[in-house]
Order: structure tokens, then sequence, then C-alpha cells
């Protein structure tokens, strides 16, 4: 291993010295161009990836341009006021041969003057929207209230719709390129005098840290720089929802955006904030709070109904209350399997239904739903394979993990299920209990950015208490919260309320 | 590379996994519950009668008995009788017959108080064989004989007795055991019946409905329950019913004279339903009427009833417990052979009527 690790960290495939070189090496590739014209009595090479670059722009202003342009007081074609004439607005100059390849691979067209020297002229007019999905709205992470816009997968157009929302010169973001094949554009967005300087710089050192080929999406980052990579957790926020980020970062936190990825991370993170949706704040604060509470019980429901289950029918029959014996025992008298097995077996389907409706064209994915919940799960209740009361604890347990509002939270959840599952199968209540045991000394453990994961209930903060379980009114969210450390607290100062009037008759 | 410590540790988790095999398992389909069980006396040998609800198949449910010398040896003899394995885990009542209790249930007791799976459940005596009353409940459906207890320990006057109380009360020092007490009437079908009192794990003797809830609102904080008195006051007469809807109770153990006397407040919130002829609750002065006849009544009886327990030698109010509190030197024994034996009694009860309908038919 370790005489292969100096074998890969060999010389750079691209080696390209010369201008020459370069040109070279495009020109294997059919979508390079160039163009030679006359100016002036002097030669000049202009050369492009047509792929790249704006036709309408390169046709309709730069070539006509060129074509019209005749040097001033019959002087020599200079490159410098050449550039200063250009009526483009990203036009840099340089005889940087690296910069040169990794522009021209960006969409820039080189200009290059056949009487000047090394020095030569790069113009931007790449086509940053082309083949990008101009359709914003959020797609997973659905609401009913509220803004439903969306990241795209453009960097550019990512930005400007967070600095919409965060119209404010504290907004500050950071970009570096990262992967050495794909040269991501990835950029750290925080609040400049807000945002406590420890995470930005944790940030910035495990961003330029990375040593990736291609950065894929921005999940890859996450799973780059998450503090623990073997944990079914999510330790930072993923999230598509514009609103959503600009509210982390405005409580102090660090947001790292990604070209090509509709979605953006957002750290550090505590295992509340995944059940957070920003409908809680679309809500009056009573009914905010009550979908929150409903929301963090589903996941309660979710990840120990089945196991409880499977426990109870297997060992514990005592704890059953005697009106439920009756209905249960009916239901199971039939089926030959293990309650373990027969547990198994409806959660398999149910994942399957779950994984084959998210392959197929949503069209046929509500068709499949129905096929798959109903006809399969009559039919293994008519066959019986399982009990009817199985039947209804793994469908309500697969819809309360469905409430979670993160996406990769949900995936956790569903994954925890089997563990408990297979735990309660060998141990019944004693097995949940050890595996319960486990997860939270697991949890406990998980730091996002170096902060606990668990806040505020480990380490115990009261004063965060006021967004977490519940949604108190805005009045009360006019804090920051502490574990992040914000270097200012207050978010806002609610106006005192006027003195009630005593009665209705003072009207 | 594997580190070496992980595989390790994943070699003990791995190998906990196996001690799952020794757990011996009880689907819930596969084992035979039950949910009554009588115990009896019969030819100086222990037998238990068990029910089987049939909720597999809706049927009927079984009754089945066994005898033996002791009470794990009847589970072994239950256990050849029954198609799966034997569980005691959901036994909602437990019937303790005449013959059994009077001869004491000690050896039983001893062995379902070590059981842990056995949860909150009724405990009764019967009147003659728990058998009898058994096999009436089988066309009945699997839960009768448990409502029937239940709804009569709610709001019909029987003190709340179930296998923690009993513990409490057979194990506690200064009270004495009472269990309510289940009969067959002539046409056959089941009533509670009073309670049958005891002195250690024997039956002493029993009380009447009437004398169970003048008991129960010595002891119980839920004192609802119908109370029947005869009212003969100013010409008028009649056999009144009054329903006691909530109340309190204070006992107090205090020396008087050189003699300790057990004070009892009740103070019991009613409703008044059906009146004698000529007495209208409109007047002040009837009301007070049959408030004051109430209050002599209650007090009068439930004072006899302490006297009949006095006589009997048995403590079902627990006052040997309210005494111990006041006194460091207190023994079990010295209590009830002189102190308990010389006792006075003082009811004092306190009625407010909350209830009393609408209308009034005046005559």
């Amino acid at each position: 291993m370790e005489k292969n690790d100096t074998d890969t960290k060999q010389k750079p495939l691209v080696n390209h010295s010369t201008y020459k070189d370069v040109i070279d090496a495009a020109k294997k590739s059919n979508d390079f161009k160039e163009i030679r014209k006359n100016i002036a009595a002097s030669m000049v090479f202009i050369s492009y990836f047509n792929t790249l670059i704006d036709r309408d722009m390169m046709q309709k202003v730069l070539l006509p341009y060129i074509a019209d342009y005749e040097p001033r007081q019959n002087e020599d074609l200079d490159i410098h006021t050449f550039q200063n004439d250009l009526p483009l607005e990203d036009v840099i100059k340089t005889s940087d041969i690296k910069e040169i390849e990794d522009k021209i691979h960006k969409g820039y067209v080189l200009i290059k003057l056949e009487n000047a020297s090394d020095e030569c002229l790069l113009i931007n007019v790449s086509n940053s929207s082309m083949g990008i999905r101009q359709f914003n709205e959020t797609e997973n992470e659905f609401s009913v209230t509220g803004p439903k816009m969306g990241f795209v997968e453009n960097l550019d157009v990512n930005m400007s719709l967070l600095r919409k929302k965060l119209k404010t010169p504290l907004l500050v973001t950071e970009e570096l390129v990262i992967g050495n094949t794909s040269k991501t554009r990835v950029m750290m967005v925080y609040l400049d005098g807000i945002t406590n300087e420890e995470h930005i710089e944790t940030v910035r050192k495990r961003l330029s840290n990375i040593d990736f080929d291609i950065v894929w999406d921005v999940s890859a980052l996450d799973q780059i720089i998450s503090d623990n990579s073997n944990t079914p957790f999510p330790l930072y926020l993923t999230t598509e929802r514009i609103d959503r980020i600009s509210y982390t970062v405005s409580n102090g936190q660090v947001a790292i955006l990604c070209d090509g990825s509709p979605y953006a991370i957002s750290g550090p993170c505590t295992l509340l904030d995944f059940f957070i949706s920003p409908e809680d704040y679309y809500y009056n604060w009573i009914i905010g709070s009550l979908f929150r509470l409903i929301r963090i019980l589903g996941i309660f429901f979710s990840i120990f109904t089945s196991s409880i289950y499977v426990a109870v029918v297997t060992y514990h029959y005592e704890m059953i209350p005697v009106d439920l014996l009756g209905p249960l025992i009916k239901t199971r008298v039939n089926v030959p399997f293990p309650p373990l097995i027969e547990v198994v077996f409806l959660e398999i389907t149910i994942e399957l239904l779950r994984e084959a409706g998210a392959r197929l064209p949503s069209k046929i994915g509500q068709t499949l739903g129905i096929v798959g919940g109903i006809v399969i799960g009559q039919a293994a209740v008519a066959a019986s394979l399982t009990s009817n009361i199985l039947l209804i604890i793994v469908a309500l347990s697969a819809l309360a993990s469905f409430t979670t509002p993160i996406i990769t939270m949900s995936n956790s959840i569903r994954l925890l299920r089997f563990p408990f599952i297979l735990m309660s199968a060998l141990f019944g209540g004693l097995g949940i209990i050890l595996g319960i045991t486990i997860l939270l000394c697991h949890l406990f453990n998980l730091k996002s950015f170096g902060t606990p994961y668990m806040v505020p209930l480990y380490p115990f903060r009261v004063n965060n208490f006021k967004d977490s379980f519940l949604r108190l009114s805005y009045k009360k969210l006019n804090e920051r919260s502490d574990y992040l450390y914000p270097k200012l607290k207050l978010k806002y100062s609610p106006k005192v309320k006027e003195k009630r009037k005593e009665d209705i008759n003072d009207e | 590379m594997m580190n070496n410590k992980f595989v390790k540790r994943m070699g003990c988790v791995a190998l906990s996994l196996f001690l799952s095999g020794c757990i011996p398992k009880s689907i819930i389909d596969e084992v035979s519950l039950m949910h009554y069980v009588g115990f009896d006396r019969e030819k100086k040998m222990l037998k238990a009668s068990v029910v089987y609800p049939n909720y597999a198949t809706e049927g009927k449910s079984t009754l089945l008995t066994a005898i033996a010398k002791n009470p794990s040896s009847l589970q072994n003899e239950l256990g050849h009788k029954s198609e799966f394995e034997y569980e005691v885990g959901q036994v909602r009542v437990m019937i303790f017959g005449d013959k059994l209790s009077r001869y004491g249930l000690v050896d039983v007791l001893d062995t379902i108080c070590k059981d842990p799976k056995i949860g909150v459940i009724r405990m009764v005596i019967s009147d003659g064989s728990p058998d009898l009353i058994l096999k009436k409940t089988l066309n009945k459906s699997p839960l009768y004989l448990k409502n029937l207890i239940d709804k009569s320990i709610e709001d019909e006057g029987i003190p709340d007795i179930n296998l923690h109380v009993m513990y409490d009360q057979y194990f506690g020092s200064g009270i004495d055991m009472s269990l309510p007490n289940l009969k067959l009437d002539s046409k056959g079908n089941i009533n509670i019946d009073g309670m049958g009192i005891f002195k250690g794990d024997k039956l002493k003797f029993r009380i009447s409905n009437k004398e169970a809830f003048l008991l129960k609102l010595m002891i119980d904080r839920n004192k609802s329950g119908v109370y029947s008195f005869n009212f003969d006051k100013n010409g008028h007469k009649g056999n009144i019913g009054v329903r006691s809807l909530y109340g309190k109770h204070k006992v107090k153990v205090i020396k008087e004279d050189n003699q300790e006397k057990a004070k009892m407040d009740l103070t019991l919130n009613i409703k008044l339903e059906g009146l004698p002829k000529g007495v209208s609750l409109e007047k002040e002065r009837d009301l007070i009427l049959i408030k004051k006849a109430l209050q002599k009544s209650i007090s009068t009886e439930a004072e006899s009833l302490l006297k009949d327990f006095q006589a009997n030698g048995v403590d079902p109010v627990g006052l040997g417990r309210i005494y111990k509190i006041n006194h460091r030197n207190y023994s079990e024994q010295n209590f009830y052979k002189r102190i308990y034996r010389n006792m006075k009694f003082d009811v004092n009860t306190k009625i407010i009527v909350r209830q009393t309908g609408v209308g009034n038919i005046e005559s």
C-alpha cells in the first residue's frame, strides 16, 4: 500500500509549459476552434471551445467588434489598448500558461496577437446558464405555506438567490476550488462578525484539506469533511430550501454551497435541527409547536413500534392489555412464521415499495404505491403471511418516517429500525433497552464541526429549548443559540406590546 | 488492514448474540394463556381449576382441573393437560375456595408472590368451590368475571382489593387481609356477596355487602356505593337509599382516660334520590332531619362493625398500623392482645348533600 502511495503522487498528468502545448492539446478535441483574423495588418488568433461559450455573445458582440476594430491613429495593434477597448467586462491579460489552460476550459475565449509577446487576452463569454434547469421549485422538501424556492445546479444563481434573502454587507462568501478533475467551485457562506471564527476556521481548514477527484454533489463534501464517518446520522444539515439556509446562516452557522449541486449544507448543527421544518415558522407558534411535537413523536414511533411488536409478541405476552389480547391472537394464529420473520418480511416489502417509488417516474410511482400498499398488503394478510395488526404497525411506522423534513435524517431512521428489530427478536424488551443505550452513547459522542450534536439535551442548555421541541413565538426567538457561540447574540429586539385595554367597552 | 481491537470488540458482540439462544420464547399464539385460576382444597390435596379463553377460534373457554400436593407440581399437572405451555402472565382473577381459605392460603401465596409475570390481578374468595363459579363463566365472554369484580369495586361499595393490596395486608403488620366474596345465587348467577375477613392466612368470618361498604368508607379513597337505611321520624317512615359520591376519612388512635380510642371522621358527599312520602327537601328542616338520621345510622353501624371485628380479633381497617405511627415501642402481638381488645370506637359522620335530582312530587 505504502509503495503505491508514492506512485499515486506522480507528476500531474497535465504538464504543458508553453502556449503551443496548450493549443495542441486542446486541438485534439473537435469542439475546439481557432480563428485567424487580420486586424491592422497583424494576425490575431481567436481560440475557444465552442461548446462552452455563449454563441450569441460571440457572434453578435465579440466577432463583429473584432472585425470592425481599427487601432487609433494608425498605431500598431497593442494588446493593452485592445483590452481596454473591448466592450466586455471580464477580460484578463495574462501570460501564465496554467491560467490560460484553466480558463479556456471554463468558457473563456483566448485571443493572441501574432506580434505581441507571451501575453494573451482571456475574455469571458461563457454560457453559465446553458443546460441548467430554470425550474427552481423545491421538489423534496415541500411545504404547503411559505416560499417554494429552492436551489438549482448553478452556484451563481444560488448565491444571488441567497443574497436576495440576506441583504447585508455582513454576508461573506469564500470561494475554493475542490476536485483535481472537476475543479468544482465551492463556496463557504457566513455572516462576518456574527458567526464564531472558530467555526469558520474549522470549515475552511476541512475544505482546503480535501483531496478528491470529482465533487459530484455537495453531499460528497458532507461525507469527506464529516467529524465521524462511521455514523448513520447526518452531521450537517442538507437542504435545498433557500429559506432554510438563510435561517441557519443568520443563526451563525456556516453554509457550504457547491457548483452543480442543488443542495447546500450547513453546520455545526444538532440532532433536533433535522426535525425542524421551515413551515413551523410560517404557522402560528402554537400550531407550529404541535406539528413539531408530532414529528418528533413520529421518529420514536417509526423506530420503535415494529421492534416493540416483536418483543411483546415473542417474549412479553403478559404486558399486553387484556382487551388487545383477543384481536392480537386471532390475527397471528394462522401466520406460519415467528414474529421476527413476519416483521422483516413486511418491513422489506415496504422498503422495496419506497425504493421502487423513488426510481420510477412520478406518474407510475403513484400507481405503484396503490398497487403495492393496498393489493400486496391485503394479499399478504389474506394469505396469512402477516397479521393484520402488524400490517397497520409497519405501514404507520413507514408513514411516520416520512414526516422527517430532511431526507438524510429520514434515511437514517429507516435504517435504525432494523437493528432494533433484530435486538428485540434476540433479547426482547432487554434488547430494545440495550439498543437504546448503545444509540444514546453513540449520539452523545457525535460532533458536528467540533460542537456537540445533542445540544440542548447534552450538554444541557436551557436557553436553547426555545426552538427545539417547541417553536416559541417570534418575541422569544430573538436570540441566537448559545451552542454556536455567536459573536452577536441578539437578532432583533421585539417591541414591548402596548398596554392592553381593560375591557372591550373601552374601544 | 483489520484493526485488532475492532475485531476483538466485534467478536464480543457476536458472541453475546449467541446468548439469546438461552432465552425461552413464549410466542403469543403458542402459549396457553389463562384468565382465571381457582384454588381449593380437596381430600387434603391442593386442587386448581383454570379457565383458558379460546381467542384463536372464538370458541368457548375451557376449564381444566388438576390435583396435586403442592403448588409447583400443580403447575406440572396442568401442563400435562394443556396443548401449549402453561402461562400465568395473563391471569386476571384468582379465586380461593372456602375450604382452602379456612385451611390457610400460605402455600399458594408463597408461590404466586415469587412469579414476576403475575401482574395486578383481582383476588377473591368464594362461598363454595371455585369450580362451580368458573363453570358458569365458560359461556360468557372471556373477561366476564374480571369485569364483574372491577365494576363492583368501582362503584358498588366493595373495597378495592388486588394482589398488591393483598400482599400489603398479608405481610404488613397491624392490618389483616380482607377479600371480596363470590357466590352463586339460587338461579345460578355469579354475584358478589360481601367480604371475607382473614386473620393471618386463614378466613375468620364473612361480612355482608352493607358491611363491606362501611369497611370501604373506612379504608378506601373511592367511596362510591349505595347505603340504605330506615328513616322513621316525625311520622315519616320509609327506607331510603343514598348514593355516596365522594368523601374523606380520617382515622386516629388517641388516648382518652387511660384508654385507647379509635376516632374516625367520615365526610361523605351524597346524592339523595328517593324520599319517603311527605318529606320535602325544599324545607330546610326536613333536609337536616334526613342528614342527622343518616349520620347517626352510619356512625352506629360502623361502630358496631368495628366492635364485630374487635370481638373476632381481626383488624382489616389497619388500626394497628395507625397506632404504630405514634408509638415507638409498638409490637404487633402486644397491640392485639392488650390494646385492641379494650379499644373504644367513636365514628363521627358528616353528610353533605350534593345532589337531589330535579323535581319533587308533593303530596
